[in-house]
């Protein structure tokens, strides 16, 4: 074999592309992936203890739940990853795990099921992880459904909600380019505040 | 410490997967905890000989930096079992992990802009 000579220290970043069941996460990342979204698993065991108390049996299930992502290599040593939270609700305590460390979230809504993204603009906001609210254009989005939104979100005015649609790709590269604004203002901000203090 | 956080009372992650790093070298950069799903593995020089299957299979796609998630991807290793595998390769010194951008250095602001540049090209 010969020998590998390493060369660079390649980094990597991470997006999320959170929100409810159905909502276009998998056609977000697969629109502007380089590759078609990989499906990782991750096998989760749950214990219904105290279910039977009489038996005092634990009855173990075995779920597995998928996540997917794309990738998006900026250079030989830059690479930006997306990854899909997994949609149904019940799977969120996943989150930490996938979220952590994350650059941003975009947060997917659908403006017919608006509850559905509750949690994720939730967590999010309670993280302090940057996110931007991105109205997935099902029906064909009015703009003052974004404002709707926005206020039905109760979301600061610094939180942006813009209009999406997962579909195109020069949608989706506003979206993440939009979040990145988000996030330069925050180090900014952050940064600031450090000097000042 | 994502993986050392109680998990939700009812639901165990790959528990038996989970165990600490210590059996290798407890070298701090290499505990599991800090190796995310998007993290960077690459191979370093040093010879697969003696790992066993999955290490191997791990080390060998690892001689182009794979992230976590690609990694259990790829090869079809649920992610846990993933983390572990890793943990071990860079405890034995087989491959080396990278970091990643978190917002939170003054150097990631530099690398931010080129993630921008990047993505404004697509
Ligand atoms: N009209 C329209 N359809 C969309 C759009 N985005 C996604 N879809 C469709 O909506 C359906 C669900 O999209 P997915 O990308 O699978 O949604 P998801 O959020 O990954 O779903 P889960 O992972 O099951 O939660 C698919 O049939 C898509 O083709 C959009 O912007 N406009
Ligand atoms: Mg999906």
């Amino acid at each position: 074999m010969t020998d590998r000579v390493v060369k660079k220290n390649p980094v990597s970043a991470k997006f999320v592309v959170a929100g409810g069941f159905g909502v276009g996460k998998t056609t977000f990342v697969g629109t502007i992936s380089e590759i078609d979204p990989l499906r990782t698993e991750a096998k989760m065991t749950s214990a219904s203890l105290g279910v039977d108390d009489t038996s005092k049996v634990a009855t173990k299930t075995t779920t597995t739940v998928a996540m997917d992502f794309g990738r998006i290599t900026i250079d030989d040593d830059l690479v930006l990853y997306l990854f899909g939270t997994p949609g149904q609700e019940r799977f969120s305590f996943m989150w930490n795990d996938l979220v952590n460390g994350a650059l941003g979230a975009v947060v997917l809504v659908d403006s017919r099921r608006l509850a559905d993204c509750f949690y994720a603009v939730d967590y999010f906001e309670s993280r302090k992880i940057p996110f931007v609210v991105a109205v997935n254009e099902f029906d064909g989005m009015v703009a003052h459904e974004i404002d709707a939104v926005a206020k039905a979100l109760q979301v600061g005015p610094d939180v942006h909600v813009i209009s999406c649609d997962a579909r195109s790709r020069d949608s989706v590269k506003n979206v993440l380019l939009d979040l990145f604004e988000v996030i330069l203002e925050r180090m900014m901000a952050a940064n600031a505040a450090a000097v000042t203090a | 410490m994502a993986l050392n956080d109680p998990v939700e009372p009812e639901v165990e992650m790959e528990r038996d997967f989970v165990r600490p790093f210590l059996a290798t070298a407890g070298r701090t950069r290499s505990s599991l905890s800090d190796l995310r799903i998007e993290t960077l593995v690459e191979a370093t020089a040093k010879l697969e000989d003696g790992l066993r299957f999955e290490a191997a299979r791990v080390a060998k796609l690892c001689r182009e930096p794979n992230s976590v998630a690609e990694i259990s991807a790829k090869l079809k290793i649920p992610l846990g079992a993933v983390k572990v595998i890793v943990g071990d390769l860079v405890g034995s010194n087989h491959v080396r992990t990278h970091k990643t951008i978190e917002g939170e250095t003054p150097e990631d602001m530099q690398l931010i802009s080129r993630l921008i540049a990047g993505v404004r090209k697509l």
